[in-house]
């Protein structure tokens, strides 16, 4: 059964079809609400409003686009009212928060008391939440940069442009805290 | 060369991110699907939209039902009672629109009553 036939069985009343999409995309949408809302049990709270809403407005739903393209999209918009930050920032900003978390960094820290999993999370942590968030996408789930930008609502150069910056920003901040041949990237 | 090298390291960023991956906890799809089946159940209480076009159409048959009976009573009575003559004088004409008036302001108080009971509600 694919996944215009399972909408159809929700809309026709049957709301058990519903946790298929629970469960194949909270991880996913879990981990948008992180990156945008810094901390678990608001990403928690922010997931299951957007489930609610997705549900509430799944008649507006066009096959047209993958349903998980539909439902981050109401992921990414729930988790930036919820958090009222600004996730994108400005070039000059960037740069500043990149500047002071290189100098932040402690130069003794190793890989070796560290699971690589932890370094990641800490890196994307330190970045902005814009970028850290298209870094998650692309490489995440493999999202096109198409399917990014109707996420995010902004345009495909915008994500082109972000994503380079944010490449490059990752490997510095990773560079300039652990050695890169310990977690195998070289 | 450079698109090997960008490939291998697409690789690598993607094995980074995907170790990097938040996971739900268990209760999270519990939480949700009760929160939904709960919505489900309330919005299925709220559907009475058929039985309000029902209810519309019975209001307006049984109004203007007892209208039209009444205006063919007028007329049979009329013309038994006063000839033919009488159904083409201005009093008959007057009569008819008068009843017609009468039901149709019934049938106007009928909607404002439940559009402000509905209101209320």
């Amino acid at each position: 059964m694919n996944e215009n036939q399972r909408v159809q069985q929700v809309l026709s009343g049957n709301t058990s079809a519903f946790a298929y999409f629970v469960e194949t995309y909270q991880d996913m949408a879990i981990t948008i609400a992180y990156r945008i809302c810094g901390n678990m049990q608001d990403a928690e709270d922010v997931v299951q409003e957007s489930y609610v809403k997705a549900y509430r407005n799944l008649h507006t739903f066009r096959s047209e686009s993958k349903f998980s393209t539909w439902l981050y999209r109401i992921v990414y918009n729930t988790a930036v009212t919820h958090s009222k930050t600004r996730i994108w920032m400005g070039m000059n900003e960037t740069e500043i928060e990149h500047a002071t978390d290189l100098t932040d960094q402690g130069a003794d820290a190793r890989l070796a008391e560290r699971e690589r999993r932890e370094v990641v999370t800490d890196v994307l942590e330190r970045m902005p939440k814009g970028d850290a968030l298209l870094l998650t996408l692309y490489y995440m789930e493999d999202h096109p940069v198409k399917e990014i930008a109707s996420i995010t609502g902004l345009n495909e150069p915008n994500v082109k442009v972000k994503l380079f910056r944010a490449r490059k920003m990752f490997k510095e901040l990773m560079t300039g805290t652990y050695s890169m041949e310990e977690i195998g990237y070289r | 060369m450079k698109e090997k090298r960008t490939e291998t390291e697409d690789k690598q960023f993607r094995e980074l991110m995907q170790s990097a991956g938040k996971k739900a906890p268990d209760n999270l799809q519990h939480r949700i699907m009760h929160q939904i089946e709960a919505e489900h159940a309330l919005t299925r209480k709220k559907v009475p939209s058929a039985k309000k076009s029902v209810s519309l159409l019975r209001d307006l048959g049984n109004i203007f039902g007892a209208m039209y009976i009444l205006l063919a009573a007028i007329v049979g009575g009329s013309y038994l009672l006063l000839g033919e003559e009488f159904l083409k004088s201005p009093h008959f004409w007057g009569t008819v629109i008068l009843v017609s008036v009468i039901f149709s302001s019934l049938w106007m108080i009928t909607r404002i009553d439940c559009y402000v009971r509905e209101k209320k509600k």
